[in-house]
C-alpha cells in the first residue's frame, strides 16, 4: 500500500528527538532547575582553577557536537527507536522488513536511579564534583529515555568533551602538574647545559646570574596540556576519526605541549642569560604563551594530516565536510576503510542511519517519552536540588558561591605574639619578609623568633580551601621533601594535629611544622587513604586557617634544636588558636 | 618469491594510494617530532661527571675574575643531586667564596663551615682557609704556648685545636697537599712539637725545597745546630733562586725566607748559639702570614748584590730605585754604583750598542757613587774604546778626576789608572800612577799592597822597601791572607825561605785562587831542601800504593796520614780513601767492627768517596751491633753533608731503597737528591726510574727528567729502558716499543722489560710478538 511521502515525512519529524524533547520539556526543565545550583557551583569551582578555565569552550564544543547529533537524529529518514516507556511496548519495524525488538526501559531507569542517588549524595555533601558526575549520568539516562541506546551512542562525543572539564579524583591533577613541571624543568636544565648557559636547577627553580626563574604551576604546562588535549579530542570527534586516531593523536598532543613548555623555559632562560631579555614575565610571557598555544593548534591539525595520510587512502580520504550533507540527504555516512573500525563520530551516524532505524509506521510516541516515572524523578531532582540550595543559603549561609571572586569577602583577623615564648625571643613582627615561609592564603601574618642561634619564622595564613598541605607550596618553590610525618604525643600516641616536614634544597635544610584549623577550632587533617582523598575530592569545602613554623639553615637541625622548635610551635599554635576562636566567638577550644 | 612479490605489491599499492598532498600539511608535526627526538638524544647523552667538572672549572674561573654572581650560580649547579661528599664540599666552598664576594658574609661563613667540617674531611681549600683564619685569629705567642698546659681549655687553645683538626682533615683529604703539610709543620713548630713538625715538613721537602728553612728551625728547636746549619744551607740557594726569579716583583715570603735563612746561617757559621727567631720575622715565618719585615736599605743592597751576582742587572737597579729610593742615603748611591759598575763591566766589547749603554751606566754610577773603585776602573777601561764612546768616556774620566778635591779621592783615581795601565801592559805609566797614588795616600792599604807587589819585580832594595810597606799593613791585619801572600813572596825573594814558607802555606790554604802562591811555595820548599816538608808527593803516593798492593794497608796509611795532617792535600786524601776502601773490601765480612772503622777513617778524609759510601751503606744492612753503628755513622754523614755532597748521599740511599724494593723511600730520597742537585743526570735518571711506579703525572714528570739524559746519551740502555717503561705507561705504545725493543736486547736481566714490551705489543695488536716476549721473560726467570 502506497504511502503519502509528505505524511510520512511529517510523522518522522514529529517522532524525531527534538519532538521528544519538546514533549518532555517540563520534566527536563525540572531536572535542569534541580541541578542548576550544583552545576553553577561546579562552574564557579572550574573558573577558580586555571587549568579548567577553558570550560566554557568545552561546553560550547559539547553543545555544537550535541546539536549536530540531535540534528542528524532528527533529520534521519526514520524515527528514533522508541524504548518502552511507562510500560508501552513499541514494535520497531524497518522499512525493508527488518524487525528489531523493543529496547528495554531498565537501562534508562537504572541510569536515572543512579543519577538520582548520586545527586542526592552530592547535595548532602554539597559537592559540585559529584553533582557534575550525577549530571552526566542523568544526561545519559535522559538520552536513553528519549532515543534509546542509539541516541546515547550519538551523544558519546558530547559526554567525552564534558568529561574533559571534570578534574580527576585522588588529586590526579596535582600529581600530573608536578610530573609535567618536573619533566619541563629537568629537560630545560639539560638543554641549558647544552647551550652553555650558566645556571643551576634547584627543584622547580632555575637560577640564572641575576635572576631566579621559578617554574610555577602555570609554567608546568598543565593548562595547555588539558586545553590542547580537549581541543584535539574535539577535533577528532568533529572529524569523526577512528579510535586509532585518538590513540596516536592524544599522546602526540601531550608531547607537543611538553616540548613547547620546555622550549618556553629554555628560550626564556637563554634569552635572559645572553641578551638580558625577560621573556618569562609580563606581556612577553603572555604573548609567548599565546604563540605557543597557536603553535599547538597548528601541530594538532598537522599531526591529524599525518595520521590521515597514514590511515586513509586517497580514494577513501574522509570528507570532513560531508557528514552533515550526507545526513541531510538521508544517506549513510561513509565508513572509513583505513581505520578498520568505526569512528567515535560514527556513533552519531549510526544513530541517524535509516537502515538501523525502526519502521516509520510505529505507533506515535507518548506525549512525554519520559513518562510518569521520568516526571516524578525530575520533580524529585528539582525538589532535592533547590531544597538543599535553599537550606545552605538560608540556614547555614554556606552556599559555596562565595568562591566567586566577586563574591569573596574574607574577614581579616588579628593575631599577636608575645615578645618571648618558650624561651624564644621575637625579633620581628609582621615584617612581611617571608624569606622562607610559603603561604597560600589571602592574608598572612608572620613573626620571626630566635633562640640559641636558631631563627624561625612563624606564620598564619588564611583562608584556605579546607586542609591544604603546605608541602605543595614548598615543592613549588624548589624545596625537596625529605620526610613528612604526622606528630603524635609521646607517650600515648595522641594525635597532635601537626605535621612535620623535613625539607632540603641545594644548600639548605629546613624544618616545617604546620597545622590547619577551621573557624570552629577543629583541626583539619590530611586525607590518609584513598577513601579519604576521594572524600576530600567530593566533600564540601570549608575554610582553613594554617599555622606554620619554619627554621632553615645550612645544616640539618640537631635533635635538641628540633625539640626546641616543636615546643615553641606547640605553644605558639595554642596561643594563635585561642585568638582565632575568640574572634569567631567560640568558647570551646578543642 | 611469490610472497615477496605480494608484499612488494602491497607496499606499492599502499604507497600509491597515499594522499601525498596531505603530507605537506603534516610537515610541522614531523618537524616537531624530530625536535622531540633531538631533545631526547641531547638529554640522554649528557655526561654528568664531565658536566660537573666543567662547572667546577667555570666556578673557579668566575671567582678568579670576580664575577661572583655567575660564580654563585655555577657553584650551585648540580649541587642538589650531588651525593659525593667530596664534590659537594668543594661546591659549597666555591659557593661560600661567591657569597662572600657578593657581601653575604654571614651565609658565606656558614657555608664555609659546612664545606670544612671539624669531624670529617671536607673541602681541602676550605679546611686550609679556616685553619689559616683560626691561626691568624689567635694572638697567643709561641712562648705563651710553651708554658700552656696540654689540657688547657681556654679559648686560644680551643682555637688552636680546631685549627689542628682542620689541618689534619685537609691532610686526610689529600696526604700530598703541600699547603696542609707545611701549615701543620708550622703549627707544630709553634706549638713546640718538633718531631711532628719534622714529620710533616719532610713529606714535602722534595716537592718544596724551601721547606728546608722550616726544617732548620725545627732543628734549632731541638738544639741540633749541625742539622740546622745543614738545612739552612739547603734553603739558601732555593730562596736565592726564588728571589732572583721574581725580581723586581718580589714575593714577601721569599724575601722573608731568604733573610731568615741568611740569619740562621750567619749565627750558626759563627758557631754561636742561635738566637730565637727575630721578633719581627718569627711570626711571619712560622705562620706564613704576609707581614713585610724588610725595611732596611742594607737588606735591599744585599738583594741587589745577589741579583748582580746572577747577572740580573736591570732588576737589581729597579730594586734599588724602588726599595731604597733615597738619594741622600749613602747606601743608595753605593748600591747604584755597584750595579752600574758590574753591569757596565759585563757588557761585551762587541755588543751592538753596548758602548753607549756602558757609558750611560758609568754616568749614572758616577753620579751616585763617584768614589767607587770598580766603577772608576770600568770607566778607565771604557776610555780606551775604539768607537765614539771612547773619547766620551775619556772626557768623563778627565772631568771626574778634575772634580776631585781631596787627596784620598785623587789617590783613588791614580790607583785606578795604575790598575788600568798595568792591565794594558803599560808598566811605566802604571808605575807613575801608582807612585802618585802612594804619594797622595800613603796609608791606603790597597795602594801599599800593590806598591809592595810591584816592588817585587825590582832590586833587593825594592824588596826590602816592599817588606816594610807590607809589614806596616800586617801589623794592623796579621791574618789577612792576601797580605800574608805578598809578604811570603817578598820573603822568598829575599831568600828568607822558612819565613816565606809559613806565610805562603797560610795564604795557599785560604786564598780562593792560590795557584801562583803554590808555585812560589814549591820553589821555597825546593830551596829549603831535605828539611822541607815532603817535596815530592807523587813519590810518596807511589810508595803508599806499592804497600797497599802488598796488602800492607796499615803501613801505607802510616806513610800518608802524617803528611796529610801536616799539609792537607786532595791527592793524599783521595789516596787514603782508596786504600781504606780496598782494605775494607779485603777485610773478612765477619770483622764488621774493623771494617766499619776503616770505612769511617777513609770517609774522614774523603767524605764523597763513592766506594766507601757504598761500603758504608752495605754495612748498615749488617746484622748485629755493627749495622746500627753503621747506620748512625751514615746518618751523621748525611746530616753533615750539604749541597751536592748531600745529594750524592740521597742518591745512594734512593738507589739502595729501590734495590730493596722500597719504592716509597726510594722516591723520597731521590726527590730530596733532585731538590739538592737538580742538574745531575744520574739523579734525574734514577728518579725517572722510580717514577715509573707512580701515577700519570709522575710518568710525565719522569719523561721530562729522562729526556735530557737521552739527548746526551741516546744509546744508554738503562735510560732507553726507563723511557720505554714511562712511554708504555702513558700509552705511547709505538715509541715505547722502540725503546723497550732496544733495551731488552742489551739489558743483563730484561725479564720485567720483556713483560712490559709484551703488554705494549698487546696494545699494538701484535699478539704473536707479545707471546714471544712473555715466553722469553718466563725463560729468563727460570733459575
Amino acid at each position: 500500500m502506497a504511502r503519502n511521502n509528505n505524511v510520512h515525512n511529517h510523522v518522522i519529524i514529529e517522532d524525531s528527538a527534538l519532538a521528544r524533547i519538546k514533549a518532555s520539556r517540563v520534566s527536563l526543565t525540572l531536572m535542569a532547575l534541580g541541578m542548576a545550583p550544583l552545576l553553577w557551583l561546579f562552574c564557579v569551582m572550574s573558573w577558580g582553577r586555571p587549568a579548567y578555565q577553558f570550560f566554557p569552550l568545552a561546553l560550547a564544543g559539547a553543545a555544537v557536537l550535541g546539536w549536530r547529533a540531535l540534528k542528524q537524529a532528527s533529520s534521519s529518514s526514520a524515527p528514533l527507536p522508541s524504548p518502552a516507556v511507562s510500560g508501552q511496548s513499541s514494535v520497531v519495524r524497518g522499512p525493508n522488513t527488518e524487525v528489531r525488538s523493543p529496547e528495554s526501559p531498565w537501562p534508562a531507569r537504572s541510569l536515572g536511579l543512579a543519577a538520582g542517588l548520586l545527586f542526592l549524595l552530592a547535595n548532602a555533601l554539597w559537592s559540585p564534583w559529584l553533582g557534575f558526575v550525577a549530571f552526566l549520568l542523568g544526561l545519559a539516562a535522559v538520552l536513553w529515555s528519549l532515543g534509546g541506546k542509539a541516541l546515547v551512542q550519538a551523544f558519546v562525543p558530547v559526554m567525552l568533551i564534558l568529561l574533559t572539564i571534570l578534574p580527576p579524583p585522588l588529586n590526579g591533577e596535582v600529581t600530573l602538574t608536578l610530573w609535567l613541571r618536573s619533566v619541563a624543568v629537568n629537560t630545560s636544565n639539560s638543554l641549558l647545559d647544552w647551550l652553555q648557559v650558566t645556571h643551576a636547577q634547584d627543584g622547580n627553580t632555575l637560577l640564572l646570574p641575576g635572576k631566579t626563574l621559578l617554574v610555577e604551576e602555570a609554567c608546568s604546562g598543565i593548562n595547555s596540556f588539558i586545553l590542547c588535549n580537549a581541543l584535539c579530542l574535539f577535533w577528532g570527534l568533529w572529524q569523526r576519526r577512528s579510535p586509532w586516531w585518538f590513540v596516536f593523536a592524544l599522546p602526540a598532543t601531550s608531547l607537543f605541549v611538553v616540548l613547547g613548555n620546555i622550549i618556553r623555559i629554555t628560550a626564556g632562560a637563554a634569552a635572559f642569560y645572553f641578551r638580558h631579555v625577560d621573556l618569562l614575565s609580563g606581556r612577553p610571557h603572555e604573548i609567548f604563551g599565546l604563540v605557543l598555544l597557536l603553535g599547538y593548534c597548528v601541530l594538532i591539525l598537522s599531526f591529524d594530516q599525518c595520521l590521515v595520510f597514514l590511515m586513509y587512502s586517497s580514494h577513501s580520504e574522509p570528507d570532513t565536510a560531508a557528514p552533515q550533507s550526507r545526513a541531510a540527504d538521508g544517506q549513510p555516512a561513509a565508513l572509513p576503510t583505513g581505520g578498520g573500525s568505526p569512528s567515535l563520530g560514527e556513533a552519531e551516524s549510526l544513530a541517524s542511519n535509516p537502515q538501523c532505524m525502526p519502521d516509520p509506521l510505529t505507533p506515535r510516541p507518548p506525549a512525554s517519552p519520559l513518562g510518569r516515572f521520568g516526571f516524578a524523578g525530575a520533580a524529585g531532582l528539582a525538589l532535592v536540588g533547590i531544597g538543599f540550595f535553599a537550606a545552605h543559603l538560608f540556614l547555614g549561609g554556606r552556599h559555596g558561591l562565595a568562591k566567586l571572586p566577586s563574591l569573596s569577602s574574607v574577614r581579616e583577623l588579628k593575631f599577636s605574639m608575645p615578645a618571648s615564648l618558650a624561651g624564644w625571643q621575637r625579633i620581628t613582627a609582621d615584617s612581611g619578609d617571608l624569606s622562607w615561609v610559603q603561604t597560600m592564603g589571602v592574608h598572612t601574618v608572620d613573626w620571626s623568633f630566635q633562640h640559641n642561634g636558631l631563627q624561625a619564622t612563624l606564620a598564619v595564613d588564611y583562608p584556605l580551601d579546607g586542609f591544604h598541605n603546605v608541602k605543595i607550596c614548598y615543592l613549588n618553590n624548589g624545596w625537596q621533601v625529605q620526610s613528612e610525618q604526622e606528630l603524635l604525643r609521646v607517650p600515648g600516641g595522641e594525635d597532635l594535629h601537626a605535621i612535620r616536614l623535613e625539607l632540603q634544597n641545594a644548600t639548605k635544610f629546613a624544618l616545617v611544622l604546620h597545622s590547619v584549623v577551621n573557624g570552629q577550632g577543629d583541626w583539619l587533617a590530611p586525607p590518609r587513604s584513598v577513601e579519604n582523598r576521594f572524600t576530600e575530592t567530593v566533600a564540601a569545602p570549608q575554610t582553613g586557617y594554617r599555622i606554620q613554623m619554619i627554621s632553615a639553615g645550612y645544616a640539618p637541625l640537631s635533635p635538641a634544636a628540633e625539640a626546641d622548635c616543636l615546643a615553641f610551635f606547640m605553644q605558639a599554635r595554642q596561643l594563635l588558636l585561642q585568638q582565632l576562636v575568640e574572634q569567631f566567638g567560640k568558647a570551646a577550644i578543642k | 618469491m611469490k610472497q615477496g612479490s605480494s608484499v612488494n605489491t602491497q607496499i606499492d599499492d599502499w604507497l600509491h594510494e597515499r594522499p601525498w598532498k596531505l603530507l605537506w600539511y603534516g610537515v610541522p608535526a614531523l618537524l616537531a617530532g624530530g625536535l622531540v627526538l633531538l631533545v631526547a638524544i641531547l638529554v640522554l647523552s649528557q655526561q654528568t661527571k664531565e658536566l660537573n667538572a666543567r662547572y667546577d672549572r667555570l666556578a673557579k674561573f668566575l671567582l678568579a675574575t670576580r664575577n661572583f654572581e655567575e660564580a654563585k650560580v655555577a657553584s650551585l649547579h648540580g649541587l642538589a643531586d650531588l651525593k659525593d661528599d667530596r664534590a659537594r664540599s668543594q661546591k659549597l666552598y666555591y659557593l661560600a667564596l661567591a657569597l662572600n664576594g657578593l657581601g653575604r658574609k654571614q651565609e658565606a661563613i656558614q657555608l664555609m663551615n659546612e664545606a670544612a667540617p671539624l669531624d670529617r674531611p671536607g673541602c681541602l681549600e676550605a679546611q686550609l682557609m679556616i685553619a689559616q683564619s683560626l691561626l691568624s685569629s689567635t694572638n697567643v705567642t709561641s712562648e705563651a704556648l710553651r708554658g700552656m698546659p696540654l689540657n688547657a681549655t681556654n679559648e686560644a687553645t680551643e682555637t688552636l685545636r680546631n685549627a689542628e683538626r682542620h689541618l689534619l682533615n685537609a691532610l686526610a683529604r689529600d696526604p700530598q697537599s703541600l699547603v696542609a703539610n707545611e701549615l701543620l709543620g708550622r703549627f707544630y713548630i709553634n706549638t713546640h712539637n718538633p718531631a711532628k713538625a719534622q714529620k710533616y715538613l719532610m713529606q714535602i721537602y722534595s716537592a718544596k725545597p724551601e721547606t728546608a728553612l722550616l726544617l732548620a728551625i725545627v732543628c734549632l728547636e731541638t738544639n741540633d745546630q749541625a742539622g740546622a746549619l745543614q738545612w739552612a744551607e739547603r734553603a739558601v740557594p732555593v730562596y736565592e733562586r726564588k728571589v732572583v726569579e721574581s725580581a723586581p716583583h718580589y714575593r714577601v715570603e721569599d724575601l722573608q725566607g731568604w733573610q731568615e735563612t741568611a740569619r740562621i746561617m750567619q749565627t750558626l757559621s759563627a758557631n754561636q748559639k742561635p738566637a730565637p727567631l727575630s721578633e719581627a720575622t718569627a711570626p711571619s715565618v712560622r705562620a706564613d702570614t704576609n707581614a713585610p719585615t724588610q725595611d732596611g736599605s742594607a737588606f735591599w743592597l744585599s738583594i741587589a748584590r745577589l741579583l748582580v751576582k746572577q747577572g740580573k742587572y736591570e732588576p737589581a737597579l729597579e730594586t734599588i730605585e724602588q726599595q731604597i729610593h733615597n738619594p741622600t742615603n749613602p747606601v743608595y748611591g753605593l748600591a747604584i754604583g755597584e750595579v752600574c759598575a758590574a753591569w757596565a763591566g759585563s757588557i761585551p766589547a762587541d755588543q751592538q750598542g753596548g758602548s753607549s749603554l756602558r757609558l750611560q751606566l758609568l754616568q749614572k754610577g758616577l753620579t751616585n757613587a763617584p768614589q767607587l773603585l770598580p766603577l772608576q776602573l770600568v770607566l778607565a777601561q771604557a776610555s780606551h774604546a775604539p768607537d765614539e764612546t771612547g773619547p766620551a768616556a775619556k772626557k768623563l774620566l778627565d772631568d771626574a778626576v778634575a772634580a776631585v778635591t781631596n787627596n784620598e779621592a785623587a789617590a783613588g783615581w791614580q790607583f785606578v789608572l795604575w790598575t788600568d795601565a798595568r792591565l794594558r801592559g803599560d808598566l811605566p805609566t802604571a808605575r807613575r800612577h801608582l807612585e802618585a797614588a802612594y804619594q797622595l795616600a800613603p796609608q791606603n792599604p790597597l795602594i801599599k799592597n800593590d806598591l809592595a807587589m810591584d816592588l817585587l819585580s825590582g832590586s833587593r832594595e825594592d824588596a826590602e822597601r816592599a817588606l816594610k810597606l807590607i809589614q806596616s799593613l800586617l801589623d794592623q791585619s796579621p791574618e789577612a791572607p792576601g797580605l800574608r801572600d805578598t809578604r811570603g813572596q817578598i820573603l822568598a825573594k829575599l831568600g828568607r825561605n822558612e819565613e816565606a814558607a809559613a806565610d805562603l802555606e797560610f795564604a795557599a790554604a785560604r786564598l780562593p785562587n792560590p795557584q801562583k802562591t803554590q808555585e812560589v811555595l814549591a820553589k821555597v820548599h825546593a830551596a829549603l831542601g831535605p828539611t822541607a816538608p815532603q817535596a815530592h808527593p807523587a813519590a810518596l803516593l807511589g810508595q803508599a800504593r806499592d804497600l797497599a798492593s802488598q796488602r800492607k794497608y796499615a803501613e801505607a796509611l802510616a806513610k800518608l796520614e802524617p803528611e796529610m795532617r801536616q799539609s792537607p792535600n786532595a791527592a793524599y786524601a783521595s789516596a787514603i780513601a782508596d786504600i781504606c776502601a780496598t782494605w775494607a773490601e779485603k777485610t773478612p765480612a765477619r770483622q764488621t767492627a774493623e771494617r766499619l772503622g776503616i770505612i769511617q777513617k777513609g770517609l774522614g778524609y774523603a767524605p764523597q768517596h763513592a766506594g766507601l759510601m757504598a761500603l758504608l751503606l752495605q754495612a748498615t744492612h749488617a746484622t748485629g751491633d755493627s749495622g746500627p753503628a753503621a747506620r748512625k755513622l751514615l746518618d751523621q754523614l748525611v746530616a753533615s753533608a750539604v749541597g751536592e755532597d748531600a745529594a750524592a748521599w740521597h742518591l745512594l740511599l734512593g738507589q739502595d731503597a729501590r734495590t730493596r724494593g722500597d719504592l716509597s723511600a726510594a722516591r723520597q730520597q731521590l726527590q730530596t737528591a733532585y731538590g739538592l742537585a737538580p742538574e745531575r743526570t744520574d739523579i734525574k735518571t734514577s728518579l725517572a726510574g722510580v717514577l715509573v711506579a707512580g701515577n700519570r703525572d709522575d710518568w710525565e714528570e719522569g719523561l721530562r727528567l729522562i729526556q735530557p739524559a737521552l739527548d746526551e746519551f741516546s744509546d744508554n740502555t738503562e735510560y732507553r729502558n726507563t723511557r720505554g717503561l714511562l712511554l708504555a705507561r702513558l700509552g705511547q705504545n709505538k715509541a715505547a716499543a722502540a725503546d723497550l725493543e732496544y733495551a731488552v736486547t742489551k739489558l743483563p736481566n730484561p725479564a720485567e722489560s720483556r713483560i712490559e714490551l709484551a703488554k705494549v705489543y698487546d696494545a699494538l695488536g701484535k699478539s704473536q710478538l707479545a707471546d714471544q716476549q712473555r715466553r722469553l721473560a718466563a725463560s729468563a726467570r727460570k733459575p
